[in-house]
């Protein structure tokens, strides 16, 4: 949909020159499809990072840099990310909009919307740092820092994101619950799990999202799970305590029927990730 | 603002408006093939192609175009006659009323640059992009299957 009263579309060549672009009130552009459709009213200028150099996907033995303008289709198509903890991140991507909505949307700009998102909880779950430029520099952070400390509400250009490189014996799953295929997650959730060579739990990562904030970790759950073996008993013991989590209610669904559906997800990703881990 | 681009193989240069994305801009130029369906982002009527990948061109604003090749429906079929999809569609009924026929097309064209030999369940995943009312998809499905085959046989003649 055409934005109307845009006057000034900029196309800078530096990140300097962009962000001051932005500290002016310019809004960035990253693949442009949520902008084009929720662009806040009195938008006059968008600047587009195209120019900055920001899609690439680096990998090395620290795990994964991927750039801000990476696209969607850009992470799920990276041999490395697509098998990463076993497919976490293609098996969450599918799940946002179509083909023709991810060839476009990028990384950066998902994650500036910080909003309705399935991609935060598995990044959060698969221990994701953001690196984001403003006045003080360049600057690097835990994906989940930046949104505690509400660093997305100052004026900044997130330039990428990093994935760690997996723990050993290590894997990750993603589930959501949403009324219609294509509609937004009611919640979600996404864990990651390595082990000690003994079989026990050595590394745990549990995140519940739509709940309805955005992705948050379940640190009681994460503590239970360490030194235990991922087995029935635990996946209850997990399970429940996902439950006791605080629920919120909106047009989407009740604080209650979140608590139900956090059971669910919970044990759905416990169940896949330990299929993955092939511990069942 | 002025932007350069190309559309179709064509060299185009064009006066677009900086907030105006490339549907109402293709459809100006006369590529009356990029259909409004929902304006939305849901329908994938208006699907292009943007330096080789499919897009809502009612979600991609004109002015980020500026440098990249924009490919429609309309050059789909060349001197060699119909695109296999075009002549898989026609064949096998993909094409009732017709509206939603050009996406699709610019849909699967994506799908098969990148995966040549897609299963029925892939292709379905993709069509999910394009809104079609008549069908129920599975003449659609049908076409892209099979117009996946005749191009594997070309490329392998």
């Amino acid at each position: 949909m055409s934005v109307s009263g845009i006057t000034t579309w900029l196309r800078p060549a530096t990140l300097t020159e962009a962000f001051d672009a932005v500290r002016e009130g310019a809004l960035p552009v990253g693949g442009g499809t949520d902008l084009a459709l929720h662009a806040p009213r009195g938008t006059t200028a968008l600047v587009d990072l195209v120019d900055l150099d920001l899609d690439f996907v680096i990998s090395s033995d620290d795990g994964y840099r991927i750039g801000a303008m990476t696209t969607l289709t850009g992470v799920m198509e990276h041999p490395g990310l697509a098998a990463h903890l076993g497919g976490v991140l293609p098996e969450m991507l599918i799940h946002i909009g179509s083909p023709l909505l991810r060839n476009a949307a990028t990384v950066g700009g998902h994650l500036a919307r910080a909003r309705l998102s399935d991609f935060v909880p598995v990044l959060i779950a698969i221990g994701a740092g953001i690196t984001v430029f403003d006045s003080r520099g360049t600057r690097s952070m835990e994906l989940e820092t930046y949104y505690e400390r509400n660093v997305f509400e100052t004026t900044h250009l997130i330039t990428e994101v990093s994935v760690p490189a997996a723990p050993p014996r290590s894997a990750a799953a993603f589930q959501r619950f949403s009324v219609k295929g294509f509609d937004i997650a009611t919640l979600n959730g996404a864990i990651t799990i390595g082990l000690a060579e003994d079989g026990t739990v050595a590394h745990a990562r549990v995140v519940l999202g739509e709940t309805p904030r955005l992705g948050e970790r379940v640190p009681d759950a994460e503590q239970m799970l360490l030194g235990r073996v991922l087995e029935a008993e635990v996946i209850e013991e997990t399970i429940a305590i996902a439950a006791t989590e605080p629920f919120g209610s909106d047009s989407r669904a009740s604080a209650e029927y979140r608590r139900d559906l956090a059971r669910w997800v919970t044990r759905h990703c416990l169940q896949r990730v330990a299929q993955r881990l092939e511990v069942v | 603002m002025k932007i350069d681009l190309t559309v179709d193989g064509m060299a185009v240069t064009a006066e677009v408006d900086p907030g105006e994305t490339l549907l109402p801009f293709l459809r100006r130029l006369g590529a009356a093939s990029v259909k409004n369906g929902c304006d939305n982002g849901d329908c994938g009527a208006c699907a292009v192609l943007v330096d080789g990948r499919a897009v809502n061109a009612c979600l991609f604003f004109a002015a980020k175009a500026a440098g990249s090749e924009i490919t429609t429906a309309e050059a789909l079929a060349g001197a060699d006659g119909l695109h296999p999809l075009q002549t898989a569609s026609l064949d096998l009924g993909a094409v009732q009323c017709g509206f939603c026929t050009p996406g699709i097309l610019m849909t699967a064209l994506d799908l098969l640059a990148y995966n040549p030999d897609p299963t029925e369940e892939e292709v379905r995943h993709w069509l999910a992009a394009n809104y079609c009312r008549c069908t129920g998809w599975v003449k659609p499905v049908e076409a892209v299957l099979a117009a996946a085959s005749m191009l594997r046989e070309q490329e392998a003649s």
